[in-house]
């Protein structure tokens, strides 16, 4: 059997409630702004990748201290496997906005502030794996790759929640410099959204945490074999 | 006996044509609508089907892994 599975068949049922609700929900006709039809919906998919990809680079953050806390193989393997995953789900985010963006802004990229800031957070986090995969002592790998973990989160900071938040961007909430956060305001979405939203977002993050998993108990049992196989 | 119900049959089958017919006619633009109204159903179809493949791989993947772990 699979193991601790509740939480997996939640994400499951979350995930299927948010693929058929998500088309199904009824969408407020006067939206605040630019008209955005059905392509509303999009919030459902592609928003939840950014709340998940920060949850998943916190998880990875944490476990970088842990490790120069108390070096230990499983914290360093944790570390660069949220990280791992949490560019898996940065990557997402910015095709799907891409895509979004295409038929809403008129372009794939448009220099958005907050476009530009995701792009430069994930480059930040290519180069954790760079760096990693450059370094051939297993110790070093991990006491290097920690601190640098540090540092890439760090960065999240003015990448994504401050610099955005200076300018003008086309995100929603980012007109005229009133300051709201520009990719999401509660007043944007209507109660019937947010009850798929919200959900949304728990279920994606949780499929990513069972993949994450999945990876970890891959590299732990390949440790093994390399030890003592 | 069996001639009437041939004869019945055929009609119906006769009136049946009548009846797509009358349809496809009064209803052309309104069926239009409705087929653009239904195709967000046809994309939540695909997207319900992508979903239940990802996590079908995924429970596999876990059990093996699972069957691994015990052996090792």
């Amino acid at each position: 059997m699979i193991r601790k599975s509740w939480w997996k068949l939640f994400a499951f049922i979350l995930l299927m409630y948010t693929c058929s609700m998500g088309f199904l929900v009824k969408i407020p006709q006067q939206l605040p702004g630019v008209p955005l039809f059905h392509s509303i919906r999009n919030v459902f998919f592609h928003v939840p990748m950014w709340f998940a990809m920060m949850i998943f680079f916190t998880v990875s953050l944490i476990y970088a201290i842990k490790y120069l806390i108390k070096p230990s193989t499983k914290h360093d393997i944790y570390s660069a496997i949220y990280a791992k995953t949490g560019v898996l789900f940065g990557v997402l985010g910015i095709i799907t906005g891409a895509i979004w963006a295409n038929f809403q802004w008129g372009a794939y990229w448009s220099g958005d502030p907050k476009q530009n800031g995701a792009a430069v957070a994930l480059l930040i986090y290519f180069a954790y794996f760079i760096l990693r995969g450059s370094l051939t002592d297993e110790e070093k790998k991990a006491r290097v790759g920690a601190v640098y973990n540090i540092f890439a989160f760090f960065m999240l900071f003015p990448t994504l929640w401050i610099l955005p938040r200076m300018v003008e961007s086309l995100h929603p909430g980012g007109q005229g410099g009133s300051g709201g956060n520009p990719a999401l305001n509660g007043g944007d979405m209507s109660a019937e959204m947010r009850m798929v939203f919200w959900p949304a977002v728990i279920g994606f993050t949780l499929l990513g945490v069972w993949m994450s998993t999945l990876y970890i108990r891959f590299q732990i049992l390949k440790d093994k074999k390399l030890n003592y196989g | 006996m069996g001639r009437i119900k041939l004869i019945a049959s055929l009609c119906i089958i006769l009136f049946s044509c009548y009846v797509v017919n009358a349809q496809e006619l009064i209803t052309e633009e309104s069926r239009k609508a409705a087929r653009n109204e239904q195709s967000i159903y046809i994309v939540m179809a695909v997207v319900l089907t992508l979903m239940l493949g990802i996590f079908l791989y995924l429970f596999n993947l876990d059990k093996k892994l699972s069957k691994l772990e015990k052996e090792g």
